[in-house]
This record gives C-alpha cells, sequence and structure tokens, in this order.
C-alpha cells in the first residue's frame, strides 16, 4: 500500500515515534507521549488520541511490534518496539525531513 | 500494510477494537494520575485527561479507516481508471470482451449440461439417502421381485417401483403421445415430495379394488402448464390414456421430472394400473418381464456397506420364490445366482449420460481450449496496449507510483475486461446451451434438462471469469511493472518493444498450437461421421418412409391383426407413387432388437448355437429397402402359418453357421440354402415356447441392424404371418420419392379407412438413420465449429502481432527500402518473422494433437487418430490462414513511404 507521503502532518508522526523507539527502546503509548512532549519541550503538541490510529497503522505495515505487557506498577499496557523495516524507513524518513528543512531554511535565507 | 492483515482486522475487527479501547482507557488513565498528582480532585483529572486525550471513538474510527476504507478506496480507484482506460480504446474493450464471451460462454453452457446431465442430484429430500437396485449388471426388475422385494425388506425406511412408458392421448389415427411413467403408490413419500396440488397416490393405489379403480393420474408440472395451462379444475378431469379414461387426482411439485436425468414425465399412473391399460399383455400380470426399476430410502443411520449385505441376503431368498415355473435349469441357475447390490440414485437413473457422457467431456476439452486461445489473444491485445501505454505507465513511475501499484492498477482493468466477458457469457450461455441439447437430442428421443442457471453455474462462470482475468492479465501487469520508467519515457516505441516482441510470439505460437490441435480433431471427428453416414449399411434409406401402426387399442382381435396388416399392406402398395412397400417388426437403426438363440442342425452331434438377431417381415422387405438377396427366394406371400417354416438368413449368419458344421464348410451363399436350424414360438404372449425347424430359403447381404458402428450381427428374418403370434406393433417401409407432407395425408386416410382407432407414427428413413449418428454429428458439429472460431482467433492474433511488429520498425523498413529493398524483399522479411512462431506452434501443436487425439480413438469410426491426410489437411488449413494474417501486414510494409517513416524516426 502506499505511504502517505503527500501528508506531513502524520508523516512527521511518523517519525517522532520511530525516533522515540528507536532511541528509547520498547514503550507503551503513553509514555511515547510523554516523552514526544518533553524532548520538544512541549512544543509539539498533537492531540493525544491521534497517535494510537498512527501506532495501529504502523505497526500494521510492520514498521513497529507491539504486544501486550505489564507497567511497573502492575498495570496491563500495550508496549511498542521498533522493527528493522521500522529502522530502515526512520533512516529515509530523517533524511527526507533533512533536505526538507534545509530546502525550507535556504528558501527562508535567500528569497 | 499487507492484504492478509486487512482481511484478518475485517474478520476479527470486534476484538482489534476492544484492544485500542484498553489500550487508550490505559492512556487516559495515566494522565489522570500525573494530573491528580499535581493536585487535581480524581473527577478533574479524569475530566482534564479525557479532554487532552481528544474523542476515542474518533481515534477508534481512524484506526479501523486506516485498515479498510484505504483499501477500498484504492479498489474503488482502480475500478474507475480501470473503465476509464476501457472506454478510451472502445474497439479494443469490444473485441476482447467479446472473445472473452464467447470462450467463457461456450464453457458456461457445457458447464450448464455438464451439471445439469452428470453432476446436479434430483430435486427430491435428501437425495444421498436414495439407492436403486441393481441385479448383476441389470438395474431393472421383474414385477414379482418387486412384490417380494417390497414385502420382505427392511434395508428401506419406504421403496417404490418405476417404469417409463409412453402413453397415446389421441382416440385413434395419428399418435398423440404423452410422456408417462408407472410408479408404485410409496413413491412421493419415499422421495419426500408433496404434489404442487390435489393429492399424490399412496399405498392404497397398489391395491385397488377394481380394475378402473387403479385408474388415476398425477400430471407433470410442465405438462399441466402446457395442457391445461395450470388451471386447478384439472382436477378430476378424465385424461385418455390409450384409449382409456383416468381421472387427475394432483399435480406434481415444479421441478421434479422424473427419476431418469434427460426425461420428463407429463403423467404419472399407478404401477397397480398398467393391467388395466395394456390388457392381456400386460408385463405386470405375466411376471417375466425386466421392466421396473425398484429404488427407496435408506433408514437412517446404516451404513451402506451393512445394507449391502443385508441386500446380498434377502436377495437370495427373493430369487428363490421368484423364479418363472416354465424356466429351464440353465435359466434357473442364471436366476438363482443373480446378485443384488445397490447403487446410488442422488442422482438419478443417467442412461442419456451414460450414452452422452464421452461427446460431453470431449466438448468440454474444445471449449476449454478455446477458452485458452481466447485469453492468449487478450494477453496479445492487451500487451500491445500496454506497449501503447508505455508513456503512461513510466510518467506514473515517475510520479512515484510503485511497481506493485501499477501491476494491481493493470490487473484490475484486466479483471474488469474478464467480468464483463463473463456477464456476457451468462447471457449467450443458455442459448448456446439449448441449441447443444437440440443438437443432441434425437427426434423420437428428446432430452428434457433444466438449463436454469443455477447457483452452481453462477459459481462456474465466475471462477472462470476470475481465472481468464489473472491469466491473460498476468502478463502485461508483470511487464509493465518490469518497464525501467527511463527507457519508457525515452522512447514510446522501438528497443522496449523486442522483449515483449518475443513474448507475444509466445502467446501466437502457443494459439496456433492449440487451434491445430482443434482443427485436426475436427478433422477427426468430420471423417468420422462422413464415415459412418458413408458406411455400406447394406440398405438405401433413402426415399423410404416409415409407418409404425400399433393397434393395440384399436380394438382387434390377436387373431385378426395378421388379416388387418395384409389388408394395410396392400393399401399402402395401392397408394398412388409407392414404388414398393414391405413391413417388419423391426426397423433397422431404430435402436431396439429382437435376439434369440437358434440352433442349426449339423446332421451329426451337436447343433450349433448361435445368438441372432432376429427380424419378422413381409414379402417386399427386401426389395423395399434396397437388399439385394444373394442366393434363394424372398419370403412369399405362400409361406403362411400352415406352410412349412422357412426364412431368409444374412452372410454373417450364413458364414458363421457353415463354418460350425461338422469339418467346417467353406461359405458361399448357396450353399447355406437348405440349412436347418430349431428356433422357440409361443402362441401367445403367456403360453410356453415350443422349439420347431426351419429351413433357410434365402441369403440377403448383410445389412446394419440396430448401429451403424457395431458390426452386423447374425440376423434371421422370418415371413409375420408364420409367426404364431399377432402382433400388435408393425412397421411399415414404403419407397417413395413423395416428400413426407404429401405422403402423410394419403397415409393418413389409408390407415382410417382401413381401422379408425388404429393409430400410427410416421417418419422418414433418412431421419432415422442421423438419429443413429446422433453423438458423432454433435461432436463433429461443434468441433467444426469451435476449430473454426480458433482459427480465427489464432489469425487475429498472428495478424496483431505482425502488424505491431511492421508499425515498430517502420523505421528499420524505411532504410531497407532506401536501400534498394525491393516489395518482394520486404514481404518476405516480414512472412519471414511470421514463419518462427507459426512453425514453431505448428510443431507443438502436431505433438499435441498426436497425444490428445489417442484419447478419444473409442469416438473415431473408420479413422485412426494419427491419420496422416487429416493431418496434413489440418496443416494445410493452418498455414493457409496464417499466411492470410501475415499477409495484409506485409503489403501495409511495401507501401510504407521510406522518406516519411524515416522522417518519424
Amino acid at each position: 500500500m502506499g505511504r502517505h507521503d503527500n501528508d506531513r502532518l502524520q508523516g512527521t508522526l511518523d517519525l517522532l515515534v520511530l525516533k522515540v523507539l528507536a532511541s528509547r527502546g520498547r514503550m507503551h503509548g503513553y509514555g511515547i507521549t510523554l516523552q514526544i512532549q518533553q524532548i520538544s519541550r512541549e512544543e509539539l503538541r498533537v492531540e493525544e488520541g491521534s497517535l494510537y490510529p498512527a501506532l495501529h497503522r504502523m505497526a500494521q505495515d510492520s514498521l513497529i511490534s507491539a504486544e501486550w505487557g505489564t507497567t511497573e506498577n502492575k498495570r496491563r499496557a500495550r508496549y511498542y518496539e521498533i522493527t528493522p523495516a521500522g529502522l530502515e524507513r526512520l533512516k529515509q524518513e530523517e533524511e527526507n525531513w533533512a533536505r526538507l528543512t534545509s530546502a525550507v531554511a535556504r528558501f527562508l535565507q535567500y528569497a | 500494510m499487507p492484504w492478509w492483515s486487512k482481511l484478518v482486522n475485517l474478520v476479527r475487527g470486534e476484538r482489534h477494537v476492544d484492544e485500542l479501547d484498553e489500550e487508550m482507557e490505559f492512556h487516559i488513565a495515566m494522565r489522570a494520575e500525573e494530573r491528580r498528582g499535581a493536585g487535581l480532585s480524581e473527577k478533574e483529572a479524569l475530566e482534564a485527561a479525557r479532554r487532552e486525550f481528544g474523542n476515542p471513538a474518533l481515534q477508534r474510527e481512524r484506526a479501523r479507516d486506516a485498515d479498510i476504507l484505504q483499501w477500498l478506496d484504492t479498489c474503488l480507484q482502480d475500478l474507475r481508471f480501470a473503465a476509464r482506460s476501457s472506454a478510451k480504446s472502445p474497439g479494443l474493450t469490444a473485441v476482447v470482451v467479446l472473445s472473452l464471451a464467447l470462450g467463457i460462454g461456450a464453457n458456461t453452457a457445457l458447464f450448464t449440461i455438464t451439471n445439469a446431465m452428470l453432476l446436479r442430484t434430483l430435486p427430491v429430500a435428501r437425495p444421498q439417502q436414495l439407492y436403486a437396485l441393481q441385479l448383476d449388471e441389470n438395474d431393472t426388475a421383474t414385477n414379482p421381485i418387486w412384490e417380494d422385494f417390497r414385502d420382505h425388506q427392511d434395508l428401506f425406511s419406504s421403496a417404490f417401483a418405476w417404469s417409463t412408458e409412453s402413453f397415446d392421448t389421441s382416440e385413434g389415427g395419428a399418435v398423440s403421445p404423452v410422456r408417462g411413467a408407472y410408479a408404485s403408490g410409496a413413491v412421493f413419500r419415499t422421495l419426500g415430495l408433496q404434489p404442487a396440488l390435489g393429492r399424490a397416490f399412496d399405498e392404497a393405489a397398489d391395491h385397488p379394488g377394481s380394475g378402473s379403480d387403479a385408474a388415476i393420474a398425477l400430471l407433470g408440472y410442465d405438462y399441466w402448464q402446457r395442457a391445461f395451462g395450470g388451471d386447478a379444475s384439472a382436477l378430476g378431469r378424465t385424461l385418455r390414456l390409450d384409449g382409456k379414461p383416468f381421472r387427475i387426482v394432483g399435480v406434481a411439485p415444479a421441478g421434479f421430472t422424473g427419476i431418469e436425468v434427460g426425461e420428463r414425465f407429463d403423467v404419472l399412473v399407478p404401477l397397480a394400473s398398467e393391467p388395466y391399460l395394456r390388457g392381456p399383455e400386460s408385463m405386470l400380470k405375466h411376471g417375466a418381464y425386466w421392466w421396473l426399476v425398484v429404488a427407496g430410502r435408506l433408514k437412517e443411520g446404516v451404513p451402506l456397506a451393512q445394507a449391502q449385505s443385508r441386500l446380498q441376503a434377502l436377495g437370495t431368498g427373493v430369487m428363490e420364490r421368484t423364479h418363472h415355473p416354465e424356466w429351464k435349469p440353465q435359466i434357473l441357475r442364471n436366476y438363482l445366482g443373480r446378485q443384488f447390490s445397490l447403487v446410488s440414485m442422488a442422482r438419478g437413473l443417467n442412461y442419456a449420460g451414460t450414452e452422452l457422457r464421452k461427446p460431453v467431456l470431449i466438448l468440454n476439452a474444445v471449449v476449454i481450449l478455446v477458452l485458452l486461445i481466447a485469453c492468449a489473444n487478450v494477453a496479445n491485445l492487451l500487451l500491445a496496449r500496454s506497449a501503447a501505454r508505455g508513456r503512461e505507465i513510466s510518467v506514473r513511475f515517475a510520479l512515484g507510483a510503485s511497481r506493485a501499484r501499477i501491476a494491481r492498477q493493470l490487473l484490475t482493468e484486466s479483471l474488469l475486461l474478464a467480468f464483463a466477458g463473463g456477464a456476457l457469457g451468462l447471457v449467450i450461455a443458455p442459448p448456446v446451451a439449448r441449441l447443444l441439447l437440440r443438437a443432441a437430442a434425437t427426434r423420437r428421443e428428446e432430452l428434457f434438462l433444466d438449463l436454469h442457471p443455477d447457483p452452481a453455474v453462477l459459481a462456474f462462470t465466475t471462477c472462470v471469469a476470475l481465472l481468464c482475468g489473472l491469466l491473460f492479465g498476468a502478463a502485461p501487469a508483470w511487464h509493465s511493472a518490469r518497464v525501467e520508467p527511463q527507457t519508457g519515457l525515452r522512447a514510446a516505441s522501438g528497443a522496449s518493444g523486442d522483449r515483449r516482441g518475443g513474448l507475444r510470439a509466445a502467446l501466437v505460437a502457443f494459439q496456433v498450437a492449440l487451434s491445430l490441435v482443434l482443427v485436426i480433431g475436427a478433422g477427426l471427428f468430420l471423417s468420422t461421421l462422413r464415415n459412418l453416414t458413408h458406411t455400406d449399411l447394406g440398405f438405401q434409406p433413402a426415399d423410404v418412409l416409415l409407418v409404425d401402426v400399433d393397434l393395440s387399442r384399436s380394438g382387434i382381435a390377436d387373431a385378426a391383426r395378421a388379416a388387418f396388416h395384409q389388408e394395410l399392406l396392400a393399401r399402402f402398395r395401392a397408394l398412388p407413387g409407392v414404388e414398393a412397400a414391405g413391413a417388419s417388426l423391426v426397423t433397422p437403426l431404430a435402436g431396439n432388437t429382437w435376439q434369440a438363440t437358434m440352433r442349426v442342425e449339423s446332421g451329426a452331434g451337436q447343433p450349433v448355437s448361435i445368438h441372432v438377431h432376429y427380424n419378422g417381415i413381409t414379402p417386399g422387405y427386401f426389395h423395399t429397402l434396397g437388399t439385394p438377396l444373394l442366393a434363394g427366394r424372398d419370403i412369399s406371400t405362400g409361406d403362411h402359418s400352415n406352410s412349412a417354416l422357412v426364412a431368409v438368413v444374412n452372410e454373417t449368419f450364413a458364414r458363421r453357421a457353415l463354418a460350425g458344421l461338422p469339418g467346417g464348410r467353406a461359405y458361399s451363399p448357396a450353399a447355406a440354402l437348405g440349412l436347418r436350424f430349431r428356433k422357440e414360438f409361443r402362441a401367445s404372449f403367456s403360453a410356453p415356447a415350443v422349439e420347431k425347424v426351419v429351413e433357410v430359403v434365402g441369403v440377403a447381404r448383410d445389412a446394419k441392424y440396430r448401429t451403424i458402428r457395431g458390426a452386423v450381427p447374425p440376423t434371421v428374418y422370418m415371413g409375420i404371418a408364420q409367426e404364431p403370434q399377432g402382433s400388435a406393433g408393425l412397421s411399415y417401409e414404403l419407397r417413395t420419392r413423395m416428400d413426407l407432407s404429401a405422403a402423410a395425408q394419403m397415409i393418413r386416410a389409408a390407415v382410417a379407412e382401413a381401422n379408425p382407432r388404429a393409430s400410427y407414427t410416421l417418419r422418414t428413413f433418412d431421419s432415422q438413420a442421423r438419429d443413429a449418428t446422433r453423438p458423432e454429428r454433435l461432436v463433429a458439429a461443434f468441433s467444426s465449429v469451435f476449430g473454426g472460431l480458433a482459427l480465427l482467433l489464432a489469425a487475429i492474433g498472428l495478424y496483431g502481432v505482425l502488424s505491431f511488429s511492421v508499425a515498430q520498425r517502420r523505421g528499420e523498413i524505411g532504410i531497407r527500402v532506401a536501400m534498394g529493398a525491393t516489395p518482394g524483399h520486404i514481404r518476405r522479411w516480414v512472412v519471414r518473422r511470421s514463419l518462427a512462431t507459426v512453425a514453431a506452434g505448428a510443431a507443438g501443436g502436431l505433438g499435441l494433437a498426436a497425444w490428445s487425439t489417442a484419447l478419444v480413438r473409442s469416438m473415431l469410426y473408420g479413422i485412426q487418430p494419427g491419420d496422416p491426410l487429416v493431418y496434413t489437411a489440418g496443416l494445410a488449413i493452418l498455414l493457409a490462414i496464417s499466411a492470410l494474417a501475415a499477409y495484409l501486414p506485409a503489403r501495409r510494409a511495401t507501401r510504407l513511404d521510406p522518406v516519411q517513416a524515416l522522417r518519424q524516426e
């Protein structure tokens, strides 16, 4: 199935999720939300719920894997982990992102 | 997302949503906990968490949509696109859909027949529980066997006996036949059927008080519609069958047409009414006639093996109680040794299916080949189009479409075309099926099959269309997905066509091979038919009319029948335009036989037993039919009941009898004269047989008896005047040049003058001979039509490939012409290109034909599967058609203007 290349925002969310999972390892949805908010110093505030369809889709696309586990305080939670395909995709997305931002930066500098 | 996980989603949707819900609840709970930590009350914390989370139902929908909608959406997109691009080239689309419709339609038609004839179960309750009795290889029983079995059996929950019969509803004169059947009372109960109207008979009908009590009738549903307009007032009305009144008590349910595939009853009467109908010639009363099919419903839970062994035990008792007092020890031993077994009746009795199984299977194979050829053709056309669309596809690649996406798009287009073809095929299938059925039916034996498309047929057509779509869609899809975007953009024509050209040539070679197989097959079947129709029958059926006269309800006494026949024959002979006339008990090729064993006296020692086909004739029979007498004399008017018994025999009989004599005498027609043999005679239908000596006074040329294919059997002809028993039915042969309709009036008048209540049927001998070659005619006609179709498709394929290659090589041709190539050179160059393809296909086709025609050896007559003439002719036809298909592109190539061609390059 084709990727949603045209959907920038969604693409960005994917990128953030993949990045978090790649650098922090196994994590549940709430944890991912916290991480994104912390690292971006509350700059990137997406509607929290919209994370879940994205996680679901990425799991179906085998970019991440999901399984049920328990938290430190014994709650049942769904944990996500990045897959090799996800790592590959992350690399692409990072390059795309770098290209895009540098292009936009150049544009802002010289236009 | 892989498609299977989408399917999994669709199936397990609910559980999936539960997981998502739980996950989101966890999130909200965690967030609320955090807020509580920041000092909010429990309620406030939860509210805040929910607010931040957004609408969970919406997210849930989004998660699901991600799975399904996207998938469906791309499907719809593909479909819309496919429809648009098909509409853009209406000519191509029409050719593709039409050739598919022909291929799929032919297959559907054949499947409809195969399904109705060989696969479908009877429309009764739980047909799998129904079994019929079989005695050795025979599926009929005598009435004593049926009654004894009925009264002693314990393996069926109920059982019935059935026999088909033709009744005459006229009051004399030309017969107005209806199809009937006798059935014992439990028939509807056993089959689990309810009448559509009125009542069915029950067991009480098996024991009627007096003769006419049994005279009740059930109408077949179709007959009720045809003859009574579906009017409920038919109940209680009187129907005359063979002149006897029957009261209509009910109508059978629609769809139930009897227990025999291809048969249909118009009227069903109780078995017990048979003596009432047939009077002194009742088979039920006589007891030694094998005419009843016995079937029943196996008791619930009884395994078949157990029922079989129980039946064996029962059978011995049945046979011991039912043998006929008249039988000699030899026959009796035979009788007692017969073994009962059960055969499934789930699909009904299937005589038509047994006879036509082979032709139907062959035609199935033929239409499958045609469909393959059509698919190859369509694949070829689509390849050509995808070449023309190379640019479009390259652009889509460049815009970021994946290979899989492009391949899927093309496959969607193929499937759309396939299903369009399939839908049209469903429309043309029923008329084709009906046409086939009409071709398979003979004038006397109609085949009744329910050809309405049922779910099985629809499923079949859908599968075939799907398979076709994948088959012919695979090549273009695979190819386009491998196009290098750069090459595609650089040159829409030229180099990129080459690989595709190879594939297209291979497809054409495949078509050529298959169509050669079909052409050779058609050639063999046509030769078979020609051999059968030109075979020496031993008589001349042309210009002979057959009149079957039946006196059984004329009121003429047994003793007066011989005189009546004599008078009627004289009347026929006196008709203007009738050159000769005779009569016989059996007419050749009518499909029935009279067989007996004769014991030829050898002077010393044991007599020679010869199993013969017998026929009773009148003087003039041989002359009318054009069968020459080789020695001796014909039966004459001087041979009557009081003179010495004499017979005319055929060459085969004479040869067999002479060879069997002590020392083995050499055959010559004259040597057989004076031979004496013993034959059994009966004074009446039920009288004991008496052996009498008959002398051979004439030898006739061999003539076919029942079938054209079979060898001529030893045949004995005797005068019917010397038969002690007057026959109710007799067939008259009239040699006349008048046509049927002109003769019909005179014949009607002649019969009515002799006796207004005598009934008769009229037909030409030619039509009877034609009926005898029904399966061969069917196969020959349809394999020729489909062979022609296959050739046409192959020619279109070849033409398409060559045209395409000429168009692609305009530049090259232009250069050649500019360098001085003559039109002849160019033509040869193009034709050479086609030659390799055709030769490869032809070679493959010859091999395939050699293998496959050997499988139909038993369907052939007078020709070997590897007949060199047929193969040569098939090859010649194929080459001629190929040359024609190559000629047009070649001519176009020679007319190319080099300047223009080069400029375009």
